[in-house]
């Protein structure tokens, strides 16, 4: 049984990070997709009142979109790849922190740098882990939340 | 009155994005700093008080390497000279117990990323206070 609202929560705190500082909307939070072929991943582990992982998943041509819009490139201009990890890498340790803030708000959390994985990695498939896809205005994203309160057992 | 300001993330797409806003945002500047981690910010701030213009106000990070956040804003309460820096500080970590003891640490203002960057503004003239409302476009 999922924590209350954690997939809710997941995805407004992904849309609300990408709508303020990524000026990206997200169209679809539900969508039930593939993982994209060869993405850019970034994976951000927490610890604290609870502990686990967030990875997020994209086409690179979507990573090099947010960067743009993040960093205010110029129409047209191709962000560089130290660039576009950098920002990937900002996302993610703000999705991660939005959502926890929404969960734990009342303890404090941990984050981890985040890391940019190979291209090869796969996504967590394990039992208590939490997988979203969005439709955004300009490209998709994959959301797979591994945290020790999914799991039943916990 | 043009502001000096200090940046203080490890993350140079963050720092750009601080950068960016405030030029933005019809604030003042007549200068910006970065720094990687709250042992620079600290390097900076020395350096630019020891030369006699000092800084008005810096934005800072929690987590980082070398010296966090939290170390950052400590450091700065022991320096009698740098006390009197407001640091506003700039996380994903909103949870109540962190604000709380950021302020007490002597943090004089939190956002939450994400934020827009009318919250940026914002902040700062809730900070510095309406002298420097005469420097906004």
């Amino acid at each position: 049984m999922l924590p209350r609202c954690a997939d809710v929560d997941l995805v407004d705190a992904a849309s609300e990070v990408l709508g303020m500082m990524f000026f990206t909307d997200v169209m679809n939070g539900n969508v039930i997709g593939e993982p994209p072929d060869k993405p850019v991943t970034v994976k951000v582990e927490f610890q604290g009142a609870s502990s686990g992982m967030l990875h997020m998943s994209m086409p690179r041509e979507t990573a090099e979109a947010l960067t743009a819009n993040f960093l205010g490139l110029p129409m047209g201009e191709v962000p560089s790849e130290e660039q576009m990890n950098d920002v990937v890498n900002e996302l993610g340790n703000m999705v991660c922190g939005s959502f926890l803030s929404k969960h734990e708000s009342e303890e404090l959390f941990d984050l981890s740098k985040p890391e940019i994985l190979a291209a090869a990695a796969e996504l967590p498939a394990q039992v208590a882990t939490l997988h979203r896809s969005l439709e955004l205005d300009n490209g998709k994203m994959v959301l797979a939340l591994s945290w020790d309160r999914l799991n039943p057992a916990a | 009155m043009a502001l000096r300001v200090l940046i203080v993330d490890d993350a140079p797409a963050m720092r750009l994005y601080i950068r960016r806003t405030l030029q933005m945002s019809g604030l003042a500047l007549s200068a910006v700093f970065e720094a990687g981690d709250g042992k620079e910010g600290i390097a900076v701030l020395e350096r630019e008080h020891l030369q006699g213009a000092g800084i008005d106000l810096v934005f800072t990070d929690i987590n980082m390497p070398v010296m966090n956040g939290e170390e950052f804003v400590t450091q700065l309460q022991q320096e009698e000279r740098l006390r009197e820096v407001p640091v506003l500080v700039i996380s994903t970590d909103a949870t109540k117990t962190r604000v709380l003891r950021l302020r007490e640490l002597g943090a004089r203002g939190y956002i939450s990323k994400p934020c827009a960057p009318e919250m940026i503004r914002l902040k700062v003239e809730q900070i510095l206070g309406r002298d420097y409302a005469a420097a906004l476009c």
